[in-house]
């Protein structure tokens, strides 16, 4: 029993945030046909003044697993948008922001961010 | 005796009700301000003097086809259902274990949901916690009427067996707990992404769009 909560313990100290995806197409008016460089995509906090399509609104939610999973960062949560950004084929991801870290109905250490992919014209 | 445990009954629901609201208002994650409506008019750039005007960095496009961004779903509430309903006949079962038709709800309605939702990997997850937790709960029974029977306690008018209820309920809570809270969701691509139009795959840099024929097969 001992050996199994150990194993349990050490387990989890592996593992990886739990990724959770709620895109928004409700502000979208295009979509593209081929995916983009996911390393190369600009993100940013602010709005851009040059002319852009928008793709998609891409919420990310990162949830540590258990009492010893790894905790959630930004930097993870960028890396998933700019991974979901590539996949729509975006530029940039724009106005990103992020709440407050802190505890959730799903587990005790959460952070959620949002931003808008976009292609430009 | 009957108004001594009434009270202790409201006290109970009043430290569950406590319970449950430190729960709610310990959740501090906050969600970001909402984005703002799509942004049409676009100031136009009139070139620098004696310059060019400055093009921000674009991503190389891949010969990938893009694909619809993924969504999270979450179907809790009907695992949650289930369980509350296999939990009757299952406590039922502990009294006539020979009956072993009143443990099937438990064992196999939730990972039937889950593969009602597509999500066979979950199924196969779930089926084997809930057979570990029928016979834990089949264990926890033979220790009961073990600990009830046996020359020490058989003599007592009432037999509380606290060593297999806690068996029992630990059986009985890991699986629902994983199940609603881990297995209980699914990831799949936003399906109005396919309604939205296809722009050019090469836009020049002047933005003007080229014209293209594309086809979904």
């Amino acid at each position: 029993m001992r050996a199994l909560a150990l194993a349990a313990i050490v387990g989890c100290t592996a593992c990886a945030p739990e990724v959770w995806l709620a895109p928004d197409l409700r502000q979208a008016n295009a979509r593209v046909a081929h995916q983009t460089a996911s390393a190369e995509v600009l993100l940013t906090w602010a709005d851009l003044d040059q002319p852009y399509d928008v793709l998609a609104d891409l919420e990310v939610v990162m949830r540590q697993r258990g009492g010893f999973g790894r905790e959630p960062t930004r930097g993870k949560v960028e890396a998933v948008l700019r991974e979901q950004a590539g996949r729509l084929g975006a530029h940039a991801v724009i106005l990103i922001s992020f709440g407050q870290p802190g505890s959730s109905w799903w587990s005790y250490n959460e952070l959620r961010a949002h931003g808008r992919a976009i292609r430009f014209r | 005796m009957g108004e001594r445990s009434a009270s202790a009954d409201r006290r109970r629901a009043v430290a569950a009700v406590a319970c449950a609201a430190l729960a709610i208002a310990a959740c501090t994650a906050t969600s970001p301000p909402p984005l703002p409506p799509r942004r049409v008019d676009f100031p136009a750039q009139a070139p620098p003097p004696g310059g060019v005007a400055p093009v921000l960095p674009r991503p190389a496009d891949l010969p990938a086809a893009a694909e619809a961004p993924d969504r999270d779903e979450r179907y809790t509430g009907w695992t949650l259902a289930a369980d509350a309903v296999s939990i009757v006949p299952l406590v039922e079962w502990t009294a006539h274990p020979k009956q072993v038709y009143l443990a099937a709800p438990a064992l196999l309605l939730v990972p039937t949901i889950h593969a009602a939702y597509g999500e066979l990997r979950s199924a196969g997850i779930s089926l084997a916690m809930r057979a570990g937790m029928v016979g834990l709960t089949y264990l926890g029974y033979r220790w009961a009427h073990h600990q009830c029977n046996s020359p020490s306690g058989s003599q007592e008018q009432s037999c509380l067996p606290i060593g297999p209820i806690f068996l029992i309920d630990i059986a009985v809570v890991i699986p629902v707990v994983i199940d609603s809270s881990f297995l209980a969701r699914r990831r799949r691509p936003a399906t109005e992404w396919d309604r939205l139009p296809t722009l050019s795959a090469a836009i020049s840099r002047d933005g003007r769009g080229l014209l293209t024929l594309s086809a979904r097969f």
